[in-house]
């Protein structure tokens, strides 16, 4: 493709690409420039690390969620968190929400950092045996797929998809500097089909990235930390029971231990959730909300 | 006949045992309610016990509960008893759930059945049958002494006392006002807000933190003499608290006298509750409805003479993050903890006893740091209580028995028991520790069978396959491209700083355009020929006035209305300016001055009849000019404009 420019427009365009390239940089940097909060040093964490060894999980616990509720955040502080209550889950101290405080703090090291195969691995074993519980006892599991839009934004991520628009927004851009300032037709011809391809790219790009944006910014993740949470409307009185598409198993009027859902609202002890094709609500008690980078 | 008798009873003896047996070792389930009678606006506790005697505890509580109650809980907690029946050691495991019910109207409601999920079947315990009364009314068992039930949240020190008269105590013992002692002076307000009778409520403290102490007191204060209560009163709601009452009226209550302003008061203590805030917040406790019932007051039988006090808001807050010890789980109050432990010397796989107390005031705590490691299995403690109050602060002690199995042989050191709390009065936490000190396991004889850990865990342990990050990798935020405010402005910003260059670059050409032709436009002509006219004129060159002022006005004629009037016929052109839109004046001015110029340009040369012309022309140039530009149309029909 050749577009006929000369060289003072030629200049303008390049201009305005640098300037977007750069503000990019600059949104890049500043967000990731915030301030943290003082993370625990390695004696203290030897320290944890020597409770759990001797097999005292609850104090290797108390310590990290001191740290936690302290808005210390780190997804190896999370994973270590998982393991402490994975730890007092196996052993003879164990209590009923630790499965789920577990699969809560490995959920939390996942969102921080997507790429922690350890917590992905750990997240499969955990959910495979609480489903194995459950079986034993019920007969049947419950399974909730994430909504479409989620699993859509999920197949490639966030980032991607915005990368995808800002592709699509360079393309079109091109494809207009070529449409509207070249006076011949090949150089036009080839802008409409560019331009055509970038609008298309712009579309799906920024709009799964605005999708993705807003259902961070309207909702929070949360596990599931009893053996059962019994859904509810939002006066509070048991849900009844009418299964989406991506709701399978016979209990659709109840969430498992260690599932994964999106907090989307709040009114006094109850909390509306998103449950697979479900919108509806749960004791706060319930759930444990991910603490989640800043 | 006699002596077989017993032969034939054992067997049916020993069946009915057994099978009672088997029926215990299903599912134990107790339901124990705090109240069965209760106000509106009143909790009640209702405690479900469930034990199992096989492994695994029944899980999964249920209560149901009809309309008519807000349902807190249930809060669970799991238990294990071990105990000896005949020469076995029976080991239950259960759980013990909670739920705290507050009734919202009046009735009379079957709460339950209380029901678990014990080996893939649901048990149930009987449902019950609750009064509640309407709001205000204190319900019978109120007005009793009460026996002493910790387990009652409402009143646990069973505070309840005779309804005691005062009007009749203080006359029967023939009372004079002036016998009354004198009121403390913080009793003694500065201004009675009320002629007859008022009720003064007192919270302290009115900053707080969850689960501090609140003492509200309300005195009732009357200036006709002696009163009494009237039936009826509406009790202070408090929603967001839990409450102990340490008074519930003021019949067993000093009474004191004061003077104010020349009038005789009586002041006795009608209410004192302690209050402990659930949650942080601007949080509200209810007015106090009292009827005032003496013979001055209002008739005895009826509600007597009605006060109530304000609503009374209190801020509180969660105790401060800085400081907070690790284990600490909401405790507040101030506490010592004691230990016994019971026997230091035991063989391997034995249990040994730990008794723990905790004293002081402020709630009771619920649970012990408890020293955990491997080799030493504590099971769930058996709590015992002696809740006290001295003066108006709740506290006493809590005993924890635990029973500690030790697997590991050798000598044990069993670490120390811990109480993380925050103390309000110092403003700091504390952490209250007790040191159980060490154990002698001594090894089992290598013939001994040892007993399999109680609970153990079956199957793989994931907790292997997961190893400790001692350290932490630095790690930035997660950023999100379009969490950035400007990246949505960034997308739209190459494609519209295009569409504004190409844009600005049509702009300029058109404005090019439109400035050449207005260069090119007829009345920039007319405009240059009346400047040559003036010229001419000036330097006295009069036949080129003629020809300057008839090019000003053909140039002023084909801007007007797009007609080329020097190819027009003299006779037809003022007809045809007409058709082509001017008025009748200009298109015979436009005329006449044609006339005029051609004559100027064939007769003598006239300089005063030149300035006239150019004058004239000057004037219909402006009227034509000012026109709107009309396009050039069709060249006309070509003919010489004859004078």
């Amino acid at each position: 493709m050749s577009l006929a420019l000369d060289p003072k427009q030629r200049g303008r365009v390049s201009w305005g690409v640098a300037c977007s390239l750069a503000l990019s940089v600059a949104l890049c940097w500043s967000s990731q420039a915030r301030a943290e909060a003082a993370l625990p040093s390695s004696e203290e964490l030897g320290k944890v690390q020597a409770a759990l060894a001797r097999g005292a999980f609850s104090e290797a616990i108390d310590q990290l969620e001191l740290w936690s509720d302290q808005g210390v955040v780190h997804p190896d502080l999370s994973f270590d968190r998982g393991v402490a209550y994975l730890g007092r889950a196996e052993s003879t101290a164990r209590r009923r929400a630790d499965l789920g405080q577990a699969v809560a703090a490995f959920e939390e090291a996942l969102h921080a950092n997507p790429g922690d195969e350890e917590a992905e691995l750990a997240l499969e074993r955990i959910r495979k045996l609480i489903s194995e519980r459950r079986a034993k006892h019920d007969g049947e599991g419950v399974v909730a797929r994430p909504r479409l839009l989620r699993a859509l934004l999920g197949l490639l991520g966030e980032n991607v998809w915005a990368g995808l628009g800002a592709v699509g927004s360079l393309l079109l851009s091109l494809g207009l500097a070529a449409r509207l300032l070249s006076p011949a037709h090949r150089p036009r011809l080839a802008g409409a089909i560019v331009g055509a391809v970038g609008v298309l790219f712009l579309a799906l790009g920024g709009g799964m990235a605005l999708a993705g944006s807003r259902l961070r910014s309207h909702s929070s993740p949360a596990v599931v930390i009893v053996e059962e949470a019994r859904l509810h409307d939002a006066d509070g009185r048991p849900f009844e029971s009418t299964r989406g598409p991506s709701t399978l198993g016979e209990a659709g009027d109840r969430v498992p231990e260690g599932a994964l859902v999106h907090v989307s609202a709040a009114r006094g002890a109850l909390l509306r959730v998103e449950w697979g094709d479900t919108q509806a609500w749960l004791a706060a008690r319930e759930l444990r909300r991910l603490a989640l980078l800043p | 006949m006699k002596a077989w008798l017993p032969a034939l009873w054992a067997p049916l003896v020993l069946a009915v045992l057994f099978w009672s047996q088997v029926a215990v070792a299903e599912v134990d389930l107790e339901l124990r309610f705090s109240a069965r009678e209760v106000a509106v606006g009143e909790a009640l506790s209702v405690r479900l016990d469930a034990m199992s005697s096989d492994d695994e505890a029944p899980s999964s509580p249920e209560l149901v509960v009809p309309d008519g109650f807000e349902v807190r809980g249930p809060s669970v907690g799991t238990r294990q008893q071990v105990s000896i029946s005949g020469f076995n050691m029976v080991t239950q495991t259960g759980i013990s759930a909670t739920w705290l019910l507050t009734a919202t109207r009046a009735g009379v409601f079957s709460i339950g059945p209380a029901s678990v999920m014990a080996r893939g079947q649901r048990q149930q315990a009987e449902a019950v049958r609750v009064r509640v009364f309407p709001e205000g009314q204190r319900p019978r068992a109120r007005s009793r002494r009460r026996q002493l039930d910790p387990f009652d949240s409402l009143d646990p020190l069973g505070n309840g006392t005779g309804m005691d008269d005062l009007f009749d105590r203080l006359r029967g013992k023939s009372s004079r006002f002036d016998q009354l002692p004198e009121a403390p002076v913080d009793l003694v307000p500065e201004h009675a807000p009320d002629t007859l009778a008022f009720l003064a409520a007192h919270l302290e403290p009115r900053r707080a933190v969850v689960g501090q102490q609140l003492t509200l007191t309300i005195y009732a204060h009357g200036a006709q003499g002696l009163f009494q209560e009237a039936p009826g009163a509406r009790e202070p709601s408090h929603p967001d608290f839990l409450a102990q009452r340490l008074v519930e009226d003021g019949s067993r209550q000093p009474a004191y006298q004061y003077t104010l302003d020349g009038q005789s008061w009586i002041a006795v203590k009608v209410r004192e509750i302690a209050l402990f805030p659930l949650h942080a917040g601007q949080l509200e406790v209810g007015p106090l409805e009292f009827g005032f019932l003496g013979r001055r007051y209002g008739a005895r039988s009826g509600d007597g003479l009605r006060r109530s006090t304000r609503a009374l808001v209190v801020e509180v807050s969660e105790p401060p993050p800085a400081g907070r010890p690790s284990g600490y789980s909401g405790d507040v109050g101030n506490f010592q903890l004691t230990a016994l432990v019971e026997p230091r010397s035991i063989a391997v796989g034995g249990s040994i006893s730990i008794s723990a107390r905790a004293k002081g005031t402020g709630r009771l705590p619920g649970a012990l740091k408890l020293p955990e490691q491997s080799g030493v299995e504590w099971l769930e403690p058996t709590l015992r209580d002696d809740v006290a109050t001295k003066g108006s602060t709740v506290g006493g002690s809590r005993s924890f028995n635990y029973l500690a199995r030790l697997t590991k042989a050798g000598s044990i050191d069993l670490g120390s028991l811990s109480l993380p709390h925050y103390d309000p009065a110092t403003g700091r936490y504390r952490v209250a520790t007790v040191e159980l000190g060490k154990v002698n396991v001594e090894a089992a004889p290598a013939d001994a069978v040892l007993a399999t850990p109680a609970r153990a865990p079956a199957g793989p342990r994931l907790f292997e396959s997961v190893a400790f990050r001692p350290t932490l990798t630095p790690r930035g935020s997660r950023a999100y491209w379009a969490d950035g405010g400007a990246f949505f402005w960034l997308l739209g910003a190459g494609p519209t700083f295009v569409l504004g260059a190409a844009g600005l670059l049509e702009l300029t050409r058109r404005l090019k355009k439109r400035s050449a032709r207005r260069e090119q436009s007829q009345a920039t002509h007319a405009t240059r020929a009346l400047a040559d006219a003036r010229r001419a004129l000036s330097g006295e060159e009069l036949g080129s006035v003629a020809s300057a002022a008839e090019r000003a006005i053909y140039s002023a004629i084909e801007w007007a209305t797009g007609l080329r009037a020097r190819a027009l016929l003299r006779s037809e052109l003022t007809q045809t300016l007409e058709r082509a839109g001017l008025s009748r004046e200009l298109a015979q001015q436009s005329g006449e001055l044609l006339d005029s110029s051609g004559a100027l340009r064939r007769g003598e040369a006239d300089r005063a009849r030149a300035a006239a012309l150019v004058r004239e022309v000057e004037s219909l140039v402006r009227d034509l000019v000012r026109r709107p530009a009309r396009e050039s149309g069709p060249e006309p029909r070509v003919e010489e404009v004859r004078p």
